[in-house]
């Protein structure tokens, strides 16, 4: 059964509908357990606070990782792979049954994973590394999640080949779900490795089989850990497409590009698992730097891609509507009061400055012995997944609550400015964790001072200044994401109905007018862009090249 | 050039290769299985034991 959106003329089947709505509330669940799991952290690491003891630091890191890293980032892809293959094809889901099977086990897992950890039964850490034992329910809860999500994953493929059949779609899919496309074999990808490693483990748990071989579990878990976070960059990408589309009327300016950088992402992004091994002796380097560096290089030519066609996107559609003036008119005009538009524009800078330029300085086998479990690895993921993905997902559901969940924004003044503190708090957060990681601060350590251990270690004076300013970037994003978390259980509970396109307070942009013959660039501010971000790229790998030939004498 | 032409014209073997779904989720996977996972374990497998006499001296 069907209704047509009277904003966007969509045909929406009910059935798809009540699905998304049930994925995005888990998501957003998911999302609130990890930033109060978040902040306790922040809280505990920062020394002279240092708020939990150690057994609740190892549980909680353990608790937010997979809040944070999984449920929430998963349960929001499944809602957005239902949205990209049955609202934006006009299409019928083919399975609600299925559907709901999916949610049922993602949400049984969910909870078998989050109280096992909160029992105390699992305080193995995200990686739950062997020999590290939990309890068996923990693993059986992993599996049931991933087998859940990989059954999604399959409803969306199959919605979009019964699209294809039913003349809904052309052979080329629209931008928007090519990504999803791209990002839903990520996840098969993904999910069926986990499969591969958890399964054993839940067996080796269950005494049913001696041992794991610890090398080869920790080279299985990151190709389920580290591409788990590539589904999310190529959902984020989507989505910032998507958004370009809705706040402006804007498309890439060579779609063809654009769909081979995603075909990029498809072939090549998951190899970079490899990043996690560079100290790991098992593996040559012939393999370490074929997976990090050459067949990776060419994902991180999709992204540059992208990091090139997403505001080009904008520049172009901006242009179009007149903004002409200038390098940088089209941006100084652009939609800021649309917090779905300025969390796409945050994410994209957050995402390549902080997160993209750190990926591949930390990626490569040389510059990562600097940094290698060091608490500058988080503070790239924060740049990756909570700056990208997550404001990311924030801002595309500024969309989702009048259209999917027919509701308005409660207090949308508070929204439109939401994305910046978000963006300025886990920026902070980011740098500083970054910074302290780069002057030898270890990762997952409850108390870096070493008290009471049989060895100590003096730190550079300034890992002072950069915890306070951890503390300070974390304490900004957690209100931030409270903020979002509030306003949207707010909004879809108890928000004003929306019955029309009258009532949409983020406006839908109809397509930008045809472009006018021009002479030179079609974008020339963004190329200005680019070549900026280029430089700073340049000039943070040579500082690390640098760093790392000054870190020892070689004799 | 009308849009009949357009239709007549054959589409480039890149295009087809990436508007199937089903072909990008075979690449996607026999790459990623091939260079990461096989090849990675192989690696592992082929490690050579830590001979006795060093484990015991280590263990001891």
């Amino acid at each position: 059964m069907f209704r047509t959106c009277d904003i966007t003329g969509f045909k929406v089947d009910l059935n798809s509908e009540k699905l998304i709505r049930l994925n995005a509330v888990m998501a957003v669940v998911s999302l609130l357990l990890a930033i109060i799991a978040a902040i306790l952290l922040i809280f505990t690491r920062y020394q002279p606070v240092h708020l939990l003891d150690a057994e609740w630091y190892y549980r909680l890191t353990t608790f937010h990782g997979l809040n944070a890293l999984i449920f929430w980032i998963v349960f929001f892809e499944i809602a957005g792979l239902y949205f990209g293959s049955t609202v934006v094809l006009n299409q019928k889901f083919c399975s609600p049954v299925l559907g709901w099977l999916s949610l049922i086990l993602m949400v049984g897992g969910f909870l078998l994973v989050d109280v096992m950890v909160m029992i105390g039964q699992a305080d193995v850490m995200m990686t739950s590394y062997v020999p590290l034992k939990a309890h068996p329910l923990y693993y059986l809860g992993i599996i049931l999640f991933a087998v859940g999500a990989l059954l999604g994953v399959s409803l969306f493929f199959a919605n979009v080949v019964n699209a294809k059949r039913d003349k809904n779609v052309g052979d080329t899919l629209p931008l928007f779900t090519y990504g999803l496309v791209a990002a839903a074999i990520i996840a098969v990808i993904t999910l069926a490795t986990g499969a591969i490693i958890y399964i054993p483990t839940f067996l080796w748990s269950l005494g049913l089989i001696d041992s794991v071989d610890p090398a080869v579990y920790k080279l299985v878990w990151w190709g389920l850990g580290h591409s788990s976070q590539q589904i999310n960059v190529s959902a984020m990408v989507s989505i910032w497409y998507l958004t370009t589309f809705l706040a402006l009327g804007g498309t890439s300016i060579n779609e063809r590009v654009s769909r081979t950088a995603f075909f990029l992402y498809i072939l090549f992004i998951c190899l970079a698992s490899a990043h996690h091994l560079l100290t790991d002796p098992a593996t040559s380097s012939a393999w370490k730097v074929w997976n990090t560096s050459y067949a990776m290089y060419l994902a991180v030519l999709a992204s540059m891609i992208h990091a090139f066609a997403v505001p080009s996107s904008i520049e172009s559609a901006q242009r179009r509507w007149g903004y002409n003036k200038g390098l940088f008119e089209w941006l100084a005009k652009a939609p800021w009061s649309n917090p779905a538009f300025t969390s796409c524009v945050l994410a994209c800078i957050g995402f390549g400055f902080i997160g993209g330029t750190t990926g591949v300085i930390f990626g490569m086998e040389q510059t990562n012995i600097i940094v290698h479990n060091t608490l500058a690895i988080p503070g790239h993921f924060k740049g990756t997944v909570v700056i990208g993905t997550t404001l990311t997902f924030m801002g595309i559901t500024y969309y989702l609550i009048p259209l999917i969940f027919r509701r308005k924004i409660v207090a949308f003044k508070l929204a439109q400015i939401q994305p910046w503190l978000f963006f300025f708090g886990i920026a902070i957060l980011s740098v500083s964790m970054i910074a302290l990681g780069q002057l030898g601060v270890p990762r997952r350590h409850w108390d870096s001072t070493f008290s009471g251990g049989p060895f100590t270690h003096t730190f550079n004076p300034s890992v002072d200044f950069f915890w306070t300013l951890m503390m300070l970037g974390g304490s900004l994003a957690f209100i931030a994401a409270l903020i979002w978390v509030l306003q949207v259980v707010v909004s879809v509970f108890f928000g004003p109905k929306v019955n029309g396109p009258e009532d949409m307070q983020l406006p839908i942009s109809p397509l930008a007018p045809a472009a006018k013959e021009h002479k030179g660039y079609e974008a020339p501010g963004t190329l200005i862009l680019t070549i900026l971000f280029l430089i700073t790229f340049a000039v943070l790998f040579f500082i690390n090249w640098k760093w790392l030939a000054a870190t020892w004498w070689v004799k | 050039m009308n849009e009949q032409e357009d239709k007549d014209k054959p589409v480039p073997a890149l295009q087809v290769v990436m508007n199937d779904v089903m072909l990008l989720l075979f690449l996607g996977v026999t790459i990623y299985a091939i260079f990461y996972l096989i090849w990675g374990i192989m690696e592992i497998a082929t490690v050579p034991a830590i001979p006795e006499e060093i484990k015991a001296a280590i263990l001891k």
